[in-house]
């Protein structure tokens, strides 16, 4: 039920008629001091899509569909190195380093990818 | 690049099943971040961005917290 939000935001993201939300994540970023629409819409993306998988995590859990705590603590453990990805996002896109966006889009892709499989 | 038709999404949320698609901070997010996801404005876009960053650090503070709370980590 959860994951069917997090596919719904992707879908709702595809029907603004935009690039995918994989195919964003995926962009090329810009070179150095020349910020592209595409850099805020990719990093705009990422954190969007972690509030809404720690946001669904977070109701799985105080609803009790979620209840072992091996599963809590492994969701812990997720959310950590997705929130970790997406500030890496945040924080190349900050410093406009174009090389270290690219790889933390990358990263911030899979690891959001194993929080939302986790619930 | 059109805009993010805000009622086409809130039509979506039926589909993630009733207990989400009540849950208000859901609905909020939709309303505060539609307009942003379409538009090519590079201002309303950093806006939002900074807007977004601090609700992840939110987010991931409240998760953690539960966490802490209900694993005993």
């Amino acid at each position: 039920m959860i994951k069917r939000f997090c596919l719904a935001l992707a879908a709702i993201v595809s029907l603004a008629g935009c690039a995918t939300l994989p195919a964003v994540l995926g962009g090329t970023p810009a070179g150095y001091a020349d910020r592209t629409v595409l850099d805020e819409q990719g990093a705009l993306f990422a954190n969007l899509t972690y509030t809404a998988a720690s946001k669904g995590a977070a109701l799985a859990i105080r609803t009790g569909i979620i209840k072992s705590p091996s599963a809590i603590k492994r969701i812990g453990y997720l959310d950590a190195k997705a929130y970790a990805a997406v500030d890496a996002v945040n924080r190349a896109y900050a410093s406009l380093n174009a090389a270290s966006y690219a790889v933390a889009l990358d990263e911030a892709k899979r690891t959001l990818a194993d929080l939302t499989a986790a619930f | 690049m059109p805009k993010l038709n805000l009622s086409t999404a809130l039509n979506l949320l039926p589909v993630i099943g009733p207990a989400l698609a009540s849950a208000p901070e859901f609905i909020r997010l939709f309303e505060e971040f539609g307009a942003a996801l379409g538009s090519s404005d590079q201002a309303v876009l950093k806006k939002s961005l900074e807007l977004a960053q601090t609700n992840s650090a939110h987010a991931h503070n409240d998760l953690q917290g539960l966490v802490a709370q209900h694993a005993g980590t």
